[in-house]
């Protein structure tokens, strides 16, 4: 039964959920039309209750216990990772207002769908019952796919939730005939109830593992299910593109962890080396082709999984410690790329030029006509890169040298070569912005002043976790 | 290319939708260890609406006219809902009916309707090597669940538990949904409104 240590001890999901509902009302109360009045309450609202949630999840990094009738189980890894997910949609809610006017899609829908995915990206992570884990990836993904469509007058906008919609409903029933297979062989979906079956190698229960790990693939977009991501992340709004890329990547990779980490999966050691090795190769190579900068973005977020998966070939601590880091760091740098991304697009004026910005040839000579912005994206970039002071080369560094640990030393040495090919897409991009004179008459002052703000934030958090990461360690340390 | 007369059975039995028909039906038949010389009323009934169920998925597959194949469509869900009657699950076979030969068929003739397709013959689609890798793929998957289940069940469950009755009935159904799974079934009503929200922000005419 729920009880009262329930709702004291999970304010933060409380306050998402109540978030999402109080915006829908403000939305139905206050019509957008001439006052703007409404739009702006929805926006401050939404970053004080972020704020106020992260606030709140701090006490609970000691926590350690069940709650909802052990469906839920607060952990110093389910904080953590909720505290980065929180941060990844306070920079995203910061970083939409004026991307959303631009495109003239500014409704309190956005904000409220976006409060119910992180609602469910928080379950998934949480999860303690494979139910939640479903009910939790279900909330996330019917709000992605509206967020993917959100932008109703382009087609590639169109084309993305359909796309996303369709594949992601399939592979739903893969994760739910997974479930479906577990509890027909041991009669629950407790986590606390698997810990009695592993090494377990019946057919039925192998299976279900099997099929869920399959889900889970596709979720995170690894290599043989990665082909929807480019589509999808080209369509969806830039806004949406960064948060679904990062903080939806790290909800999947939370939840699998958990899964991982319950199920024990050793014997999936060398069958997730091989397809961490193949999604970096897959994302590396195919990314050097690219000519718009979203779709090389959304393949450097394929290789990104690969780089991610290497923590999951065999989950020791270290491992765990180095794949919060990474997630962290990634959440960071993926979500400021995008955002500046998304500034650039929002300074040209009409549709066909907002779909023309994200071409490669369009960042030529940003260096000279803005150099605030191309500095800072020249930052995340050098850090998806994987350069020093920036917090991209220690979360490549934790995890390559977890697996160094953990005797896969092959998968080290392939995978540090794989992200050479990848510093070549990123500085080439970089070249363009500083090397190149500009195209002539296009662009013009930025007027995005609160996603300017979200960008100097994810800077501001890579420089710190670059130049010192044991202010992340610390807290990371403490997860076993 | 394959030649028509192959090409529509073969898409026909490898279709997703008898897929699983044929689990289910694989699945009870070795289950109830049937032997085709138990001829218990159940198990007849059981095999009866198996096959009729694979039927109503074939036809469903072959025909051209998409009303067709979707009124096919509403039998195949009630001989499903007469199996999970015959296996004590009255609730879910109730469900079954109201929502899928209810609700989610109405929606399809809706959409078939709106569509508005008179050609017919455009729908008919050839058979290319892609499709063939992808009908090999679905019949591997096919094949696999359905050795697990026979080799895993094969020799337990042989008849319908003693408490399979009480089970499946709306008040334990109703209970155990407001007691034990009460935060789960909470949270569902997020999954619906997202649902909600997003199906008119798509949808709506025009926003002001």
């Amino acid at each position: 039964m729920i009880n009262k240590a329930d709702f004291i001890n999970n304010i933060p999901l409380l306050i998402i959920a109540a978030t999402s509902l109080l915006i829908l009302i403000i939305e139905a109360i206050f019509p957008h039309g001439k006052k703007k009045i409404g739009e702006k309450i929805i926006f401050y609202l939404s970053i004080v209750s972020l704020i106020v949630a992260i606030n709140y999840s701090f006490p609970q990094l000691t926590v350690n216990s069940l709650f909802f009738s052990s469906f839920l189980r607060l952990s110093t890894f389910s904080v953590v990772v909720n505290i980065t997910m929180l941060l990844g949609i306070l920079i995203t809610v910061l970083s939409s207002k004026e991307y959303l006017e631009k495109e003239g899609i500014n409704y309190g829908e956005y904000y409220s769908l976006l409060f119910i995915a992180t609602l469910g990206m928080m379950l998934m992570v949480m999860a303690y019952d494979l139910i939640i884990v479903f009910v939790g990836l279900e909330i996330m993904s019917i709000s992605f796919y509206v967020l993917a469509g959100f932008m109703r007058k382009r087609l590639e906008s169109n084309e993305s939730a359909l796309k996303y919609f369709l594949l992601g409903a399939f592979f739903t029933g893969f994760l739910l005939m997974g479930i479906a297979l577990i509890y027909g062989y041991t009669g629950s979906t407790s986590y606390s109830f698997f810990t009695n079956f592993k090494n377990q190698t019946e057919p039925t229960y192998f299976l279900g593992i099997v099929l869920i790990l399959i889900a889970f693939i596709f979720k995170t977009g690894s290599f043989p299910l990665q082909m929807w991501i480019p589509d999808v992340y080209q369509g969806a709004p830039t806004v949406v593109t960064g948060m679904m890329s990062s903080v939806g990547k790290t909800a999947a990779f939370g939840a699998l962890l958990v899964f991982f980490t319950t199920f024990g999966l050793e014997k999936f050691s060398m069958l997730i080396a091989i397809l961490a090795i193949l999604t970096m190769l897959y994302g590396n190579v195919v990314a050097l082709l690219q000519t718009n900068i979203k779709r090389l973005l959304a393949y450097s977020s394929i290789a990104h999984a690969g780089y991610i998966l290497i923590g999951f070939i065999l989950v020791t601590p270290s491992s765990t410690h180095a794949v919060v880091f990474y997630l962290v760091s990634y959440v960071l740098m993926q979500l400021g790329a995008f955002i500046v991304i998304g500034i650039v697009e929002a300074q040209a004026d009409t549709m066909e030029d907002r779909s023309l910005s994200n071409t490669l040839e369009s960042y030529k000579g940003l260096g000279k006509t803005n150099p605030g912005l191309a500095s800072i994206l020249s930052i995340f970039l050098f850090s998806l890169a994987g350069i020093p002071p920036f917090a991209g080369f220690w979360g490549k560094y934790y995890i390559f040298l977890s697996v160094i640990q953990n005797n896969f030393i092959w998968v080290a040495i392939v995978g540090i070569l794989l992200s050479l090919i990848g510093v070549y897409y990123y500085i080439k991009v970089i070249l363009f912005m500083w090397f190149y004179e500009p195209v002539t008459g296009t662009i013009q002052k930025s007027k995005s002043e609160f996603a300017f703000t979200a960008a100097v934030i994810s800077t501001i958090g890579l420089f710190l976790f670059g130049i010192y990461p044991d202010l992340l360690l610390r807290y990371i340390r403490a997860i076993f | 290319m394959l030649p028509n007369w192959l090409a529509r059975p073969a898409l026909a039995g490898l279709g997703l939708s008898p897929g699983y028909s044929f689990i289910l039906y694989l699945a009870l038949i070795f289950n109830h260890n049937l032997n085709f010389l138990q001829f218990t009323f159940e198990n007849i009934l059981i095999l009866f609406f198996s096959l009729l169920a694979v039927f109503g998925a074939l036809m469903m597959v072959t025909r051209k006219n998409p009303i067709t194949s979707a009124l096919y469509l509403i039998l195949n869900f009630f001989c499903v809902s007469a199996i999970y009657l015959l296996l004590r699950a009255q609730f879910i076979a109730i469900i079954q009916v109201l929502v899928y030969a209810g609700a989610i068929m109405v929606l399809f003739l809706f959409v078939i309707m709106l569509l508005n397709l008179h050609d017919e013959s455009k729908l008919s689609e050839k058979i290319t090597y892609k499709k063939l890798s992808a009908i090999l793929i679905s019949l591997l998957l096919f094949s696999v669940l359905a050795i697990t289940v026979y080799f895993s069940y094969m020799n337990k469950y042989r008849e319908i538990h003693s408490s399979a009755e009480t089970i499946g009935t709306i008040e334990v159904i109703g209970n155990e949904l407001y007691t034990t799974f009460s935060f789960p079934f909470e949270l569902v009503s997020f999954v619906l409104l997202a649902a909600i929200v997003g199906a008119i922000v798509l949808a709506k005419k025009k926003f002001d």
